[in-house]
């Protein structure tokens, strides 16, 4: 035994190691790696190897138009692109051109993870992408990404289940204040739920407010933009949202499960309506096809302002690159209307460049699609490329927003899973603490922004109503018919 | 043959190898840790800058930092159930009762199960709406539990996952100590008109005492740096639902503040050092006053 206390020791202290990978391995940099005269590294999401061809196919395209420049492509799970890009930029070995969602985006971009591509792309962004989408990759006034692939959303029903609970595709409401009203007759808990939205983890509640024309912001009588959670309408409106969740009617993981949980429920026949992306049609088919058969697909459900929503997946060029010129050029090359036509072939998501969409593939099913019985994802297809050129990215262009979310969904999430038996209005003092913390964030934004030579946050920076671009300009060219 | 005279320095250049690897990814990197808790680092733009205590001080001031260190110390009540079940499988497969390899194979079969199969499948078991174990309850006419949404249930969840995991490790560890009980001890024992409960508590459990500390120490750290389980398992639940590991994860990772992570490692280091030494000092003593 008396080795023991060494043993100790050494253990607690293994059990910390495990904490440790946050490490400066120093390194080299990425021209010690290149064999070519350039070599650029490429980062994508969750790609490979459904788009392998697709990718390697664009990328030799870009090679060809620029001898002497090698693209070395690594696709990196969803989940694990973060802790990989940190680990990557300690040691000074971070991809030049990197895929990344919106969400993601900006906390990085708040890291300055990213190197400025005004000036350095080859041509006139504005003219090419989706405004609203492009709007996304613009933080304090500098262009810090180039939107790729977008979703939006469409509404897909289980007409099956949707009859089970009395409803049929004239009568269920298709806006949320009327879902949410039909979603308490409707539910058998544990049985059915009407629909089901992520609340709490992933929550789309400050996307809906923001959809709704309710922005949790103002500006104080200096014109500095403040948090603004606690205002009558805006409280009403999440009250809404909490008392449905807390009466049974949606299911219990609408509060802890994010995304993930849309398909495990509707798959499994527990909620008849969601709004979600085109592409989870195909994710339904490939697991029940009696459930894809029951599914219609119908416009999306939209806040009080009438636009669609988009989420972007944008490609952005390291801060650590040697090569930024050539960098942007490979993600102009990959974000081309051309290539994303391709790429919109093999998948169900929509281009950022309104000029791809004039292609009558946005109009309905292929000859192919139809031979296959893929109708029904065309007909997705087609309903969210009508919706896109209304569409706006609900997303604050703010490197502080990831953060702020995250604030914001733990204190809901607090409420959402409150006791029944829980003291006094927990809701309006959540909300009270998130604005406080909420104002702290922006505070911290605007000092570090003005710190490096950048202008402080602004209601310009807020999807508001007032600055929505008009549907004219979010998308140039709308879908054939 | 003559044998040739050792070099003195020949043990220190065996040493080496092992030395190098411990010293660049274990001593390095726990210095690191200890540097990036005192200071404010940017991997993106390789900044860094010192300020002192002040991770710690803000670490101290987080309430959530200090409701998900009570829940590290609530999961360390997974230890001695773990202990038990594990010394009890132990003792039955030790008995070489019919079918005892078989168990033994089932009961180690949890351990080379990878941890996320294990934590989704307990998911579904454990769903609140449709998992069987509440399916279950409600036909015994009791009350399902939210287990995968409501503090304390998640911890419990997480406990289930890790003690289904973990029980057939310490297992195999017990049974190899039971090897080493000298059976003339038992046999003494039984002569002496000992029965089998009186052989155990006897002569069994206190030649199993190092293997009990150990695994005690061992199932111990593991509890109070528990990750995998919870970030499965009860993903999405609020912060001060969770332990201190997955509040370090998300701070790394999630939210970008490297130096309050490597705070709270730092912090949850000490704590489970002392917490060790504690333990050992407590089961010296108690094993003092016995002997």
């Amino acid at each position: 035994m008396n080795g023991c206390p060494a043993f100790a020791v050494v253990c607690a202290f293994v059990a910390s190691i495990s904490l440790g990978s946050c490490g400066d391995a120093g390194g080299g940099s990425n021209a010690d790696r290149a064999d070519a005269a350039v070599t650029l590294e490429l980062w994508t999401l969750s790609l490979r190897p459904t788009f392998t061809d697709y990718i390697e196919r664009t990328i030799e395209g870009f090679e060809s138009e620029h001898p002497g420049v090698e693209v070395v492509w690594v696709d990196v799970p969803f989940g694990a692109v973060e802790r990989k890009l940190v680990a990557a930029a300690a040691a000074g070995r971070a991809p030049d051109v990197i895929n990344m969602s919106d969400l993601m985006f900006a906390r990085f971009a708040g890291a300055r993870a990213f190197a400025a591509l005004d000036g350095v792309l080859p041509g006139d962004a504005a003219g090419r992408y989706h405004a609203g989408a492009l709007d996304v990759g613009r933080i304090g006034g500098e262009l810090y990404a180039l939107p790729w692939y977008l979703t939006t959303q469409t509404m897909i029903v289980n007409t099956d289940l949707l009859e089970a609970g009395g409803l049929t595709l004239e009568t269920v409401a298709t806006d949320w204040p009327g879902l949410r009203e039909q979603a308490i007759d409707f539910a058998e808990p544990g049985e059915r739920s009407l629909f089901t939205q992520p609340l709490g983890q992933d929550s789309q509640l400050l996307m809906m407010l923001l959809a709704d024309g309710l922005p949790p912001f103002a500006e104080d009588a200096g014109g500095a933009l403040r948090a603004d959670l606690t205002r009558g309408e805006v409280v009403e409106f999440i009250r809404g949202w909490v008392e449905v969740y807390r009466s049974g009617a949606l299911p219990r993981a609408a509060a802890t499960n994010g995304f993930e949980h849309l398909i495990e429920v509707y798959q499994n026949e527990r909620v008849a309506v969601l709004n979600t992306g085109a592409n989870f049609l195909g994710r339904v088919r490939g697991v029940s096809q009696r459930v894809y058969d029951s599914s219609a697909v119908l416009p999306p459900i939209t806040g009080s302002l009438g636009r669609a929503h988009i989420a972007v997946m944008s490609l952005s060029v390291s801060a650590q690159s040697e090569h930024p010129e050539l960098a942007s050029a490979l993600a102009w090359h990959l974000t081309s209307p051309e290539a994303q036509l391709d790429f919109c072939r093999l998948a169900t998501i929509l281009p950022s460049t309104p000029a791809s969409l004039s292609d009558p593939f946005f109009a309905g099913a292929t000859p192919g699609e139809l031979e296959s019985g893929d109708a029904k994802v065309a007909e997705a297809r087609a309903v969210v490329a009508r919706a896109l050129p209304g569409a706006v990215a609900f997303t604050p262009a703010m490197e502080a927003w990831p953060e702020m979310r995250r604030v914001f969904e733990d204190g809901i999430k607090r409420v959402l899973l409150a006791p029944a038996d829980a003291p006094g209005d927990l809701l309006e003092s959540q909300l009270a603490s998130i604005e406080s913390r909420w104002n702290g964030l922006i505070d911290a934004m605007n000092t570090a922004r003005v710190a490096t030579g950048g202008r402080a946050a602004t209601m310009d920076a807020i999807p508001t109503p007032k600055a929505l671009p008009s549907a004219d300009r979010a998308g140039a060219a709308g879908p054939a018919r | 043959m003559k044998l040739r005279t050792h070099h003195p320095a020949a043990p220190y250049l065996f040493m080496l190898p092992a030395l190098a690897v411990l010293g660049v990814f274990l001593i390095g990197s726990a210095a690191q840790v200890v540097y990036y808790s005192i200071g404010s680092y940017n991997p993106f733009t390789d900044t860094y800058e010192f300020v002192g205590g002040a991770n710690y001080a803000r670490l101290m001031g987080d309430g959530v930092f200090w409701r998900a260190l009570a829940n590290a110390f609530l999961y360390l009540l997974v230890t001695p159930v773990l202990i038990v079940l594990s010394l009890v499988c132990a003792l039955i497969v030790d008995s070489r009762v019919k079918g005892s390899p078989l168990l033994r194979l089932l009961f180690f079969l949890p351990v080379v199960t990878p941890t996320i199969v294990a934590a989704v499948a307990w998911r579904l078991l454990l769903n609140e709406e449709s998992g069987l174990l509440n399916v279950v309850l409600t036909a015994l006419g009791l009350p399902g539990a939210n287990w995968l949404t409501t503090h304390p249930f998640t911890l419990i969840s997480a406990m289930l996952v890790t003690l289904w995991k973990g029980f057939g490790f310490y297992m195999m560890v017990f049974l190899a100590a039971l090897v080493a009980v000298p059976r003339e001890l038992k046999e003494a024992a039984a002569i002496d008109g000992a029965g089998r409960m009186g052989t155990f508590l006897n002569v069994t459990l206190p030649t199993l005492r190092p293997t009990i500390v150990l695994v005690s120490i061992i199932s111990s750290i593991s509890a109070l740096k528990v990750f995998d389980e919870l970030f499965v398992t009860v993903r999405g639940v609020p912060p001060e639902q969770q332990t201190v590991v997955p509040l370090v994860y998300s701070l790394a990772f999630e939210r970008n503040d490297f130096g309050l992570a490597c705070a709270a490692g730092l912090t949850l280091f000490v704590v489970i050092l002392a917490f060790s030494l504690l333990n050992l000092w407590i089961t010296r003593r108690a094993g003092g006053r016995d002997a």
